[in-house]
């Protein structure tokens, strides 16, 4: 019997946790249900907008952890 | 993840020999990926720069005594205590007030980007802001799930027992999050184009 995809399917597919075999079921199903392909296009799109998110520290965080890493060269920590 | 041509491990043990350059790819590497997961959690910038650069430091006196011992894996390693900390740092501050302005950010709160040019940076910066917003927007529940899953590259499954829930209530937050987003996404850009385009 054919398993039912859900869109529980589709997360877990678009963060590749399902097995090649279920890849190929949920693939198929993208083609024929709209409504899954809808979602599967929303979701997609927000958790790649999320994933590639990256904030960064100013220079000066950076200097005082470097700085901090150098202070301690010649130091050992008990 | 990305692929290195020297392994996070392989600077570890250069560093643990002595080369500060190795530590410094290592920072470098990683800073946004820690940086970002921090901030989103405790949502004030400034807090959130204390905060990496104690996750570092215990990084380092954690390598530097020799106790360093995470198989291989130096980023999952890194994230978790830089999450650890901004979680108990949340926690503690949720005691307290904090002042924000209209749209939820900080007076003071900005981004620093060195490639863009000038002009498109605005662009770059307001889109990013405003994702940042969103994310710290969402419920608690749906924001831990989000993050675990984006940025410490947690399974499901994983997520599920560190949080004390069921496969299923995860993947259902992680759901609501994700469409939560991408509606306020889609809000901000048709509330852009009316801007734009008056009648």
């Amino acid at each position: 019997m054919t398993k039912t995809i859900t869109r529980d399917d589709v997360l877990r597919y678009i963060y590749n946790e399902t097995s090649l075999e279920e890849n190929l079921a949920i693939q198929k199903q993208l083609i024929v249900n709209s409504g899954l392909m809808n979602f599967y296009r929303e979701v997609y799109d927000a958790a790649k907008k999320v994933k590639d998110l990256q904030l960064e520290p100013s220079e000066t965080s950076m200097n005082r952890i470097l700085d901090y890493s150098e202070s301690l060269k010649f130091e050992s920590i008990s | 993840m990305k692929k290195y041509k020297i392994s996070d491990s392989e600077l570890v043990s250069l560093y643990i020999n002595g080369s500060e350059e190795a530590f410094k790819q290592l920072l470098l590497r990683h800073k946004n990926r820690v940086f970002t997961t921090i901030n989103l959690i405790v949502k004030d910038r400034y807090l959130a720069e204390d905060l990496l650069q104690e996750t570092f430091i215990k990084v380092i006196k954690t390598i530097k005594s020799g106790n360093y011992n995470d198989e291989g894996k130096f980023l999952p390693w890194i994230l978790r205590i830089g999450h650890n900390l901004a979680i108990d740092t949340f926690r503690r501050s949720k005691r307290y007030p904090t002042v924000l302005m209209e749209d939820g950010s900080n007076v003071f709160d900005t981004l620093e980007f060195a490639i863009a040019p000038i002009e498109d940076r605005q662009v770059i910066e307001d889109s990013i802001n405003k994702l940042k917003h969103h994310i710290q927007k969402l419920p608690e529940s749906q924001k831990q799930v989000l993050i675990m899953r984006s940025y410490l590259d947690m399974s499901f499954k994983e997520i599920a027992e560190a949080t004390g829930v069921s496969i299923n209530t995860a993947l259902g937050r992680m759901r609501y999050a994700l469409i939560n987003l991408k509606k306020k996404m889609q809000e901000n850009n048709l509330a852009y184009d009316k801007n734009n385009y008056p009648r």
